[in-house]
């Protein structure tokens, strides 16, 4: 029994006729148009359809989209701001971290939530943070740079906003 | 990919849902983490007419203790929280390295310890170490709540002994043995991701005086349809000190008791004798952990 | 341009951020799936379930009646059947009359939405005849009473011998002759987007564009023209941006070929995308090969002879078969000299799907017989890996019996290089039980050489633009999949126009507006687009230069342009805006433009298959690795992988790193986890990601890269390859430590667990080694058991 809904993505309410068996990344994706998260596998091992569910991790393809109201979707559509990217996104491309792109945002998302959780995060709690994300493109090492190195940016600036 | 039409209830308390099993019933599917349910609705293996979320429920999940008591874990708990509990972490260690090792961070912080353990996957994570720490399941359902062991609970390959109106609403794990440590390991081809070819979880007590083992349990994943409990393996162990020797011969005993498979994933001659690897190297782990 | 020249690059050679990467970290980058057109409708297809059969009945009534349905489809009504280079060629559209792979399309049905589209291929009911099931290709080549495809003599898809000299003469005068039979696995490219196709087939001016990603466009034009009876001009082929092809989108998928039929019939844009089974299903991945090979060696430890045969398990179809039976021969020859080779090559159809071009395309079945016979021969010489290697490195100016020249290699830079960082020459052999180092070389081809229908045009050309309104645009019809092909040209195109790199915009991957290119294959992209992006910049440049001279009042062979300036070298004050002079152009002498061209030398030399292997330039590679296996369970650590490569110069260091990087990844996954499984029934029992085994980030070892010092003279800005070789070394290398720590060689991948202990005679053996499973699927294997096995 389909049914109207309002989803909250990026902090946009949108008003959205949902069947029960409707998927969030198929609602994401066809029905709001931000087609930024990926369906790579349908299954949840591939992890490009990662997105932040209440600030927490979730995988988009398992999840339902009726099962999401009242909670605050985050995807990659949402990790720029008055479009300046999120420090995330500026580390991928200063390190080469991005080859076809299609892991991308899955990644970005997943590294979002490791930072918020570990700001200072060790190699290998960026790796094990990652480890829901399969890359066939680039082994992982340009990826793992820049979340070293986002993480080191943005404790900077964080540093900077106390000081100040 | 998409799902057969369903039915979505979200219920806000347990009298709710356990309403709603009651009208439903065996037409009906509980969805917690929806790490299983939705690829088997996927995979059109269930055709649930209804599919009732109980994460509208806050009751079911929370990790609480007590104790003398011991642990309470809401069904609904995410595997994330146990994990991270420092609870967990310092009295139930090997409920930490299972948490730990599920799937992906994504898939801790969507699955449950109820999920895991209701699917009754041979390869599931969580049962193996419950099972050793004695842990039983708390069932709620039209005709009240009832209580048994997890090991009981779980009945073969997928099979529960939970009725289809029924919810299982907690577990509860008992206060450790004291002068114990439990711990847990597996075994995959990846680091991560991985569906265990085989795990081995051990839950093992010394007497202060003698060093000599009060108690013991241990449990065998992925190598029998249900976490098998290794029991000729205790028996060599009860009562003796744990020498390499003795250990040695307990982890042999392990591997002799399972039942695994050849399957896709590794052979079943491959699975009985990482069994006995693993169960040594458990064993010593636990009682290097007792210190 | 030499060496020294090229170290006062503006752009080539330096770092520089993607020109896409923001659009894909954005999540603005479109992708074929994403892309929605008005009208729109979706497709799905009914897979078969069983691997070899006839089809007896379609119904598709209960389907067509399903509200929302809007027609469906069976291989009745597409009968032509396809292949890349139209040899051969044997895959349908949807089957017709029988069905040769688990899971081969057997019908379509177009719907309002996908959901509907799913529902009804449910409804849709089909009946089989089911015939016997060949699985291993030794029995398929035996079996005359069974033929996968009806129309052919046999289940041999291709034969074919190339010889140059007696080589069994030469073993029999050799010092040293070693030989083993080796088998390499059956891996799936595994790229993460799943094959997207959107056919526009517009009624009124008989028009289709096609949306889809896949490497080489204008093959894919011609194949949709012949399959679907089309002119080749009313069809147009846009590629969107692609999310990983490795091999595994050069080729039509079915699903691309159903698009388009179903969006003729109904005159709307219709969508398919694969699901990730479906992907698996497609497959193109690996030849899984078993191969024998002797090779034998003088005194000196030199190579006298390789004698080699090679028996490829092809799957249900045609594919890239061909050309990879002749890669294989043609990869043979190098990276180290060998005077006298024989190759004998079968390609033999089974019921499992299809294998076609997987990144290193014979490149990482030969390195597997090449460097283990070259450590056995080592072993026996009395020399060590590094040694044996080094005396029989190809160097600059070699030929090889195939009459193919290497005009350029370091290949001995990159040996040196690895061996020293990793300290090969010390530990081999000296490491504790359990712990092992190996070796291993390896070259790819550069540049490509054959286009896959007889003709003499130019493989890339290259068109710019220049005005005021656009800037410089370039036109080309190469093909980014992700390797950086983008950013390469423009930063090729910047170094010769002086201006910034983001300032150069691309047409590209639009077979109506660019110009036709060969395609993304065979690592020939910036070595080919270098040349014809090159010269068509040089092209402009003499047209800009002409009338800059003039507006600064200097001689035209003075000038130079650097920074978005056009100045003269001598008199340095005399400078005029890149912008400025082109507006000058505009008004003075008109449009300008700027065309230029390249197509690799001929083959030369008279033998079967000269055509396909021979190129004009060779990247060179070469890896060390040492490991520890744990001697109770099986598995393996990696404490260290070290690589060098000879990429020529390369144009963006950071992209190069990032290739090897995945490649070795690839390679990693090959040696020791990833292989697709089926039952005795032919049934794939892992096509899904939690059990075809990827590489995670928790299983990569740290690696250790150099690109060695090189410039290759015949390529545009010094470049060669580096995106397929470096895939080449990493299972020899694996398999060759593996030898070092526990004594026992490796000949067939992956090395799970369970055959390092039954190697060790921990476990029983399963008896001969086993090319795939043949077993019945576990419980645990249903689906359901996936990683989140929480509820």
């Amino acid at each position: 029994m389909k049914q109207l809904i309002e989803l909250n993505v990026n902090g946009i309410a949108y008003d959205v006729i949902v069947s029960p068996e409707d998927l969030l990344v198929d609602v994401l994706r066809q029905k709001l148009g931000l087609t930024g998260t990926k369906k790579g596998c349908g299954q949840g091992d591939c992890g490009t359809c990662t997105v932040l569910i209440d600030g927490r991790r979730a995988l988009s393809c398992l999840t339902l989209a009726i099962a999401c109201r009242g909670k605050t979707i985050l995807t990659i559509e949402g990790m720029e701001a008055d479009g300046r990217l999120h420090p995330i996104q500026q580390a991928f491309i200063d390190k080469g971290a991005i080859q076809c792109g299609f892991c991308t945002p899955g990644m970005v998302m997943a590294a979002k939530a490791l930072l918020d959780e570990n700001p200072d995060p060790t190699v290998e709690q960026i790796k094990r943070g990652l480890s829901g994300n399969l890359c066939r493109c680039t082994g992982y090492v340009k990826i793992v740079d820049a979340v070293q190195e986002a993480a080191r940016r943005m404790r900077a600036a964080q540093s900077q906003e106390v000081s100040r | 990919m998409t799902l057969p039409p369903f039915e979505y209830l979200a219920p806000a308390s347990v009298e709710e849902l356990v309403g709603l099993l009651a009208r439903h019933g065996t037409k009906a599917r509980i969805l917690a983490g929806g790490t299983d349910l939705i690829n088997l609705m996927a995979d059109r293996a269930v055709r649930p007419e209804y599919v009732i979320d109980l994460n509208g429920v806050p009751q079911l999940a929370g990790i609480s203790y007590e104790p003398g008591k011991g642990l309470t874990i809401g069904a609904a708990t995410k595997i994330e929280a146990i994990e991270k509990s420092p609870l967990i972490r310092e009295k139930y260690f090997a409920l930490h390295q299972a948490a730990a090792q599920i799937g992906s961070p994504q898939v801790r912080a969507m699955a449950t310890i109820g999920g895991n353990s209701c699917n009754a996957s041979p390869c599931a994570d969580m049962p193996p170490p419950l099972v050793t720490l004695g842990a039983l399941v708390r069932l709620v359902g039209p005709r009240g709540r009832r209580e048994m062991l997890l090991e009981d609970f779980i009945l073969g390959n997928r099979r529960t002994a939970l009725e289809a109106d029924e919810l299982l609403e907690s577990l509860l794990v008992p206060e450790p043995w004291p002068r114990s440590a439990c711990r847990y390991a597996t075994i995959g081809l990846r680091e991560a991701q991985e569906i265990d070819i085989a795990s081995v979880a051990v839950n093992l007590a010394l007497k202060p005086e003698t060093g000599e083992v009060a108690a013991v349990r241990i449990a065998m994943g992925a190598v029998a349809p249900v976490p098998m409990r290794a029991r000729k393996a205790e028996e060599i162990l009860l009562g003796r000190r744990p020498t390499a020797e003795v250990l040695q011969e307990a982890a042999a005993s392990c591997s002799a008791e399972c039942s695994p498979i050849d399957d896709l994933r590794a052979s079943a001659a491959y699975r009985r004798h990482v069994v006995r690897v693993l169960a040594a190297r458990v064993l010593r782990e636990t009682l290097s952990a007792i210190g | 341009m030499t060496a020294s020249e090229s170290n006062t690059f503006r752009w080539v050679g330096k770092s520089v951020p993607r020109v896409d990467a923001a659009d894909k970290v954005r999540g603005r980058a479109l992708y074929t799936d994403d892309i929605v057109l008005p009208g729109m409708v979706y497709a799905k297809i009914k897979p078969s379930t069983i691997a070899h059969g006839r089809i007896r009945r379609i119904d598709l009534g209960k389907a067509l009646q399903l509200p929302g349905v809007l027609a469906a489809i069976t291989g009745e009504e597409c009968p032509v059947p396809f292949s890349v280079n139209n040899y051969k060629p044997t895959e349908m559209p949807l089957a017709k009359d029988k069905v040769v792979y688990y899971g081969e399309g057997v019908a379509a049905v177009a719907a309002v939405d996908e959901k509907t589209a799913a529902r009804a291929v449910e409804l849709i009911e089909v009946e089989y005849e089911e015939l016997p099931v060949l699985l291993d290709p030794r029995e398929a080549m035996a079996r005359d009473d069974v033929r996968i495809h009806d129309w052919a003599e046999s289940n041999i898809n291709y034969e074919g011998k190339q010889q140059f000299g007696d080589p069994e003469d030469e073993l029999r005068k050799s010092h040293v002759v070693v030989e083993n039979s080796f088998f390499s696995s059956y891996t799936h490219c595994g790229f993460l987007e799943p094959q997207s196709t959107i056919a526009d087939y517009n009624p009124g001016t008989g028009r289709l564009t096609v949306y889809t990603c896949n490497q080489l466009p204008h093959y894919l034009q011609q194949t949709i023209a012949r399959t679907i009876g089309m002119p080749m001009e009313k069809i147009r082929v846009i590629v969107p941006t692609v999310g990983g092809a490795f091999g595994g989108k050069t080729e039509a998928t079915p699903a691309c070929m159903v698009a388009c039929l179903l969006s003729r019939k109904l005159g709307r844009p219709v969508k398919i995308t694969y699901t990730r089974q479906e992907v698996f299903f497609q497959n193109k991945g690996r030849h899984p090969c078993l191969m024998k090979m002797k090779m034998g060696f003088d005194a000196q430890g030199r190579i006298t002879a390789v004698d080699f045969d090679c028996l490829l398990d092809g799957g249900a179809h045609s594919s890239w078969g061909f050309v990879v039976m002749w890669f294989i021969a043609a990869l043979t020859h190098l990276p180290y000299k060998i005077p006298v080779v024989r190759y004998r090559g079968k390609r033999v159809f089974t019921n499992k799907p299809t294998a076609g071009a997987q990144r290193c395309l014979g490149g990482v079945q030969v390195r597997i017989c090449v460097e283990g016979l070259l450590d056995m021969g080592a072993e026996k010489l009395g020399l060590n890996p590094y040694e044996i290697r080094m005396i029989n490195a190809c160097e600059t100016g070699y030929k090889t019996p195939t009459v193919i020249e290497v005009r350029h290699s370091e290949f001995k830079k990159c040996l040196e290089s690895v061996a020293r960082r990793s300290g090969i020459v010390d530990k081999y052999g000296k490491l504790p039980f359990g712990r092992g180092i190996g070796m291993a070389g390896g070259h790819y081809s550069t540049g490509g050489a054959f286009l896959l229908y007889p003709s003499y045009r130019p493989h890339s050309t290259a068109n710019i633009r220049v005005d005021t309104e656009a800037g410089v645009t370039v036109y080309i019809g190469a093909t980014g999949i992700g390797q950086g092909a983008h950013t390469v040209m423009c930063q090729m195109a910047a170094e010769v126009l002086g201006i910034d790199y983001r300032d150069v915009h691309l047409v590209c991957q639009d077979t109506m507006l660019a110009p036709m290119d060969n395609g993304t294959f065979d690592s020939r992209l910036t070595y080919g687009a270098g040349h014809a992006i090159k010269r068509a910049a040089l092209d402009v440049r003499a047209k800009l230069f002409e009338v800059a001279a003039a507006v600064l009042g200097v001689r035209r062979d003075h000038l130079d342009c650097r920074d978005g300036e056009i100045f003269s070298i001598y008199e340095p004050k005399r400078r005029i805006p890149f912008q400025k002079a082109v507006a000058q152009y505009l008004s003075s002498v008109g449009p300008l433009f700027g065309t230029g061209e390249y197509t690799p030398p001929q083959p030369k030399g008279d033998y079967e298959g000269k055509l396909i292997g021979p190129t004009p330039a060779f990247g060179f590679t070469a890896q060390a690795v040492e490991l520890e296996v744990d001697l109770e369970t099986g598995k393996i650590k990696i404490l260290g992988y070290w690589e060098a490569g000879d990429c020529g110069k390369p144009i963006n260091p950071m992209a190069v790193e990032g290739q090897v990087e995945g490649a070795i990844s690839m390679g990693l996954g090959a040696a020791l986890y990833e292989e697709m499984v089926m039952d005795i029934e032919g049934r794939m029992l892992n096509p899904n990601f939690h059990d075809y085994k990827m590489p995670t980030t928790m299983d990569m070892p740290d690696l250790s890269l150099e690109i060695v010092d090189s410039y290759d003279p015949t390529s545009a800005f010094g470049n060669k390859e580096v995106g397929e070789g470096p895939v080449g070394p990493v299972i020899p290398a694996i398999l060759n430590a593996l030898y070092d720590a526990i004594g026992v060689r490796f000949t067939e991948v992956p090395v799970k667990p369970e055959k390092i202990l039954q190697a060790l005679g921990k476990i029983e053996s399963a008896g001969q080694p086993r090319l795939y499973v043949a077993q019945a699927p576990s419980e645990c294997a249903r689906p359901g058991c996936a990683p989140g096995e929480g509820g």
